[in-house]
């Protein structure tokens, strides 16, 4: 850069010359601040074409909608990064007009659009809530599956998450959603002495409708012999034990990962979700499947932490994060957005 | 004073009975290196 301008300044001055059909400056303004993928991104709004485009200034963004062939329209995001670059994000709008999206959208709706709700310099504790989508850096996102209040209410929901699997609760219980919506309540509410309660009674109903179960792998996890188990006390007591020797294992995978998210790496202190699947699976005691909230790119982490990303363009960005079970991902682009490494295809006259 | 020590002490066993989790020490945990690249839903413009 020339001059040293706040990003605001950056993009009221790019929205100045495209507003006024300046695109030669837009280009070389643009062409000086950006990486080049961003450039050629920004090059699908054919600045020498005449087009009928659609040109906002929508906080923290430029809004540019260009009309192309037929009825269609591109409909492209232009911000300033954390480098201080300028970056084109080419939308890929579902569900929505494109045309409407252009005119009505607000900041909010393009960060949707885009898929976060807030950049992580703008969390605060209290924001984090089930979810929830961060931009963490560049297109690094990190995406909050749940969010623990503190390290009880994790622990219960483990309990329920792995009593669900291991004990096939769906097919068991016959008014098993209305059972499952009351443990919600009952965790959302912090009332966890209650819980405690339920569960045991959730485990006593199991053993009075005498379903089948391979109690063997409790047997052996535990080290009991079937005379153990034959009394409903008793049951409730190992059920209970033997979920709370699951959630024992599941802590003893906790590690430091150092992520690959392609140019990215993620640093967190956690345990991955595809871990937490294989232990519950080894220990089902009737054929099941495991909940579709251990998804294969979760982490749960388990402890309070500060999560770090590297990039070699947008160095280090941090976050602090609450409990919580998270996924990795990026933000939603449009095929046609010009990847970092990937050359665009070039079709030339040549070349036909 | 007697009763100030009572209600102290089931403070404490209230906090205790919460702490569930048997976390390791930070000396135990290992550091892994893993990608996840393919695992992802969408493809990074960056």
């Amino acid at each position: 850069m020339s001059e040293l301008l706040s990003p605001e300044e950056m993009l009221d001055r790019l929205f100045y010359y495209v507003k006024a059909g300046r695109f030669e400056e837009a280009l070389a303004y643009f062409s000086a601040n950006a990486p080049r993928n961003h450039l050629l991104t920004f090059l699908q709004i054919e600045p020498y074409v005449k087009l009928p485009r659609i040109v906002r200034r929508v906080g923290e963004y430029i809004l540019i909608a260009v009309k192309k062939e037929r009825n269609y329209w591109g409909v492209f995001v232009i911000g300033v990064d954390d480098a201080y670059r300028f970056f084109c994000h080419r939308l890929r709008l579902l569900d929505v007009d494109p045309l409407k999206f252009a005119v009505e959208a607000t900041e909010r709706d393009i960060r949707q659009a885009m898929g976060f709700d807030y950049h992580a310099w703008e969390m605060r504790r209290t924001m984090f809530r089930r979810g929830i989508r961060v931009r963490l850096q560049g297109d690094l996102t990190i995406r909050y599956v749940e969010v623990f209040r503190d390290e009880t209410h994790l622990y219960y929901w483990l309990m329920v998450e792995i009593a669900k699997s291991v004990f096939n609760l769906e097919r068991n219980i016959q008014n098993y959603q209305q059972v499952i919506n009351y443990v919600e309540m009952l965790l959302e509410n912090g009332r966890y002495e209650e819980l405690d309660k339920y569960l045991d009674r959730i485990l006593a109903a199991l053993y009075l409708l005498a379903i089948n179960m391979d109690l063997g792998r409790m047997e052996s996890v535990l080290g009991l012999d079937e005379a153990d188990l034959r009394d409903e006390n008793e049951f409730v007591r190992l059920s209970r034990r033997f979920l709370e020797e699951i959630v024992r294992t599941i802590c003893r995978h906790e590690n430091i990962y150092r992520i690959r998210l392609d140019n990215h790496i993620l640093k967190v202190i956690g345990v991955l979700a595809r871990d937490i699947v294989e232990i519950i699976e080894l220990n089902m005691l009737q054929i099941g499947r495991v909940s579709d909230v251990f998804d294969t790119s979760a982490i749960l982490l388990l402890r309070e932490q500060t999560l770090v990303a590297y990039h070699d363009e947008h160095k280090t960005a941090m976050l602090t994060s609450p409990r919580a079970m998270i996924i990795p991902d990026f933000l939603r682009a449009h095929t046609l957005q010009v990847r970092r490494n990937v050359e665009p295809i070039v079709i030339t006259m040549r070349a036909l | 004073m007697v009763a100030e020590k009572k209600g102290i002490r089931q403070i404490q066993i209230a906090v205790e009975k919460k702490a569930k989790l048997e976390l390791k020490s930070e000396e135990e945990l290992e550091e892994v290196e893993i990608d996840l690249s393919a695992e992802t839903n969408t493809r990074p413009a960056d």
